[in-house]
């Protein structure tokens, strides 16, 4: 409140996604339909399940709390963006076709202009589809495993 | 506006808090065992030469080493004639005699609320009230200590997620399982996961601690994993296994955190049988693989048992005991003054009980800790991690 009263959003600092903050973002960008009963799992394993914190102070707003688990935040990004979580779904293609020119570079900027807000710089871009190419992926799978990956980012790490 | 991969500025970005005053290297790898629900610790170190303990509990009473009229697997096993393991604490015997063994008995925090909640709260931050750091002891200890290791598994909570003395500045690692720490799918998928997550965490020094370390664990499995004598089939078994394929692995452990539940014995605790005795059984049977199966290492490995209070010295009504004061902890390493009850006994006659019967403490068990981290983990800064307690340096570590 201070903050917006003081006009000093520019100094609020970015805060690092609790799981659930996370999990939801990555959900919400997708346009995922589900009814989030295998989602609850992943938290678990992320370290925030529902109403299970241990103690009533709740799940910690520390961003130092939440650095060091990335393995069970990658494991979700991947499961998800490949419809492996159990009644969850999404359609990357269909999020994709109002704005595809049917190229891959295209979908990997749509893609991330959807999650950051502006696209990955070219020479990344260019090094995630040459990188994942070589290790035998066709355009299709490649849009998938660089989509997933981009979720387990450390930029969508943050909020 | 991000534009690349990585786009954050990581000037901003909050690592430490206060940055590490020591440098050293790395000491031992530090177990930290917590039985939650307050244990009943003078049934699992018995104190046999103490009359009033049998006066007090009658049918809960482990039998002296030497009573005839008991059953020999239902005596206590003698440590040195005046303190005994209940049986079924056996398995630490080998421990105890090669001297790697030490016990700490009426240790235990000032708080006396005899409340789990409160009493585990303020031991987890160690801290004497609800001033104070909000963070953990053991998170304290890592965040004053640069080993300059960057590990994401420098310290690990067995579990879902890390315990309350994990808590602080630098990051923990929750690992229910070293299976856990795999992402799915094929050897081709797997290769196109990783070559991605190898560009996107290309100036990450965690991500990229991690991806190694994923390498480093693919190849473990716990199924298949052979020790000496077989570990417990049990959530604490498979706890102090995975900390072994850990350290053995090399992946930078320093600390590792079990929880081991169920120690508050209100109803039907049992004595040589029942639901207390076996806790005690998996407690001692994963101790005593873990002890076995890591021979090669225990000149650089401490573990410590604790709880958060001790249980009333009388047994109740049904047939259990509930809150006290004094409790015990167990310090096991290559470098521990073993074989030996550390520690002043307060006795158990009226008149030495306190509060409304309980054990006294007669050690805190900061200054068992303060001695682990001074002697066995190369931390000085107790003054940080225990604030405003000046800790009283035992002799129990080497």
């Amino acid at each position: 409140m201070k903050i917006i009263l003081l006009d000093g959003l520019a100094f609020a600092q970015p805060k690092y996604k609790r799981p659930a903050n996370f999990a939801l973002s990555a959900l919400r960008m997708l346009n995922v339909e589900t009814d989030a009963i295998a989602i609850n799992k992943h938290l678990l394993r992320m370290g925030q399940q529902y109403f299970n914190h241990p103690t009533p102070d709740g799940y910690s707003d520390m961003s130092e709390m939440w650095q060091g688990n990335l393995m069970p935040r990658w494991q979700f990004a991947f499961d998800l963006i490949r419809n492996e979580i159990k009644n969850t779904k999404h359609d990357l293609r269909n999020l994709l076709d109002v704005t595809s020119t049917g190229s891959l570079q295209d979908d990997i900027d749509s893609i991330s202009s959807l999650l950051f807000g502006s696209p990955i710089e070219r020479l990344t871009r260019d090094l995630l589809i040459d990188s994942v190419s070589s290790a035998g992926a066709n355009t299709d799978e490649a849009l998938q495993i660089i989509a997933g990956s981009l979720i387990a980012s450390p930029a969508f790490q943050w909020r | 506006m991000l534009h690349a991969l990585p786009m954050i500025n990581k000037t901003w970005m909050p690592r430490l808090a206060f940055a590490p005053q020591n440098t050293a290297p790395r000491g031992d790898t530090l177990v930290v065992v917590f039985l939650r629900g307050a244990a009943d610790v003078l049934n699992m170190v018995v104190p046999h030469g103490e009359d009033a303990y049998y006066q007090l509990r009658p049918s809960l009473g482990i039998a002296r080493p030497d009573d005839s009229s008991a059953n020999k697997e239902d005596r206590a096993v003698d440590l040195d004639g005046f303190f005994g393991l209940h049986p079924n604490m056996y398995p630490l015997i080998d421990a105890w005699t090669d001297e790697q063994l030490a016990i700490i008995h009426a240790c235990g925090a000032p708080d006396e609320s005899r409340s789990h909640f409160k009493a585990m709260e303020l031991m987890e931050r160690g801290v004497e009230d609800e001033r104070g750091p909000a963070s953990g002891w053991i998170g304290r200890h890592l965040a004053t200590l640069n080993t300059g290791n960057s590990s994401p598994l420098r310290a690990v909570g067995m579990g879902t997620s890390p315990q309350r003395s994990l808590s602080g500045s630098v990051p923990v690692s929750a690992l229910r399982s070293i299976v856990d720490f795999h992402l799915g799918g094929d050897q081709q998928a797997l290769a196109q996961m990783r070559s991605a997550l190898n560009v996107v965490y290309q100036n990450d020094a965690m991500g990229l601690d991690t991806l190694s370390i994923m390498d480093t664990l693919e190849k473990l499995d716990p199924l298949t994993y052979q020790s000496k004598i077989p570990y417990p089939d049990s959530e604490f078994g498979l706890a102090l296994k995975q900390t072994a394929m850990l350290i053995k692995a090399e992946v930078g452990l320093e600390v590792s955190a079990i929880d081991v539940g169920g120690w508050d014995t209100h109803f039907a605790q049992g004595s040589v049988t029942g639901q207390m005795p076996k806790l005690m059984k998996d407690l001692a049977e994963g101790l005593a693989a873990f002890h076995a199966d890591m021979q090669d290492h225990m000149n650089q490995l401490t573990t410590v048992t604790m709880s958060e209070f001790g249980r009333r010295a009388s047994e109740n009504g049904s047939l259990g005991t509930d809150h006290g004061h004094g409790s015990m902890m167990m310090v096991l390493g290559g470098n521990v003054n073993g074989g030996k009850v550390h520690g002043e006994w307060p006795g158990m006659k009226e008149g030495q009980l306190v509060g409304p019967g309980d054990l006294a403490v007669t050690t805190d068990y900061r200054d068992v800790l303060s001695e682990v981290l001074t002697k066995r983990l190369n931390n000085p800064a107790t003054n940080e991690i225990f604030p405003e307690y000046q800790p009283v340096m035992g002799n129990v570590l080497k």
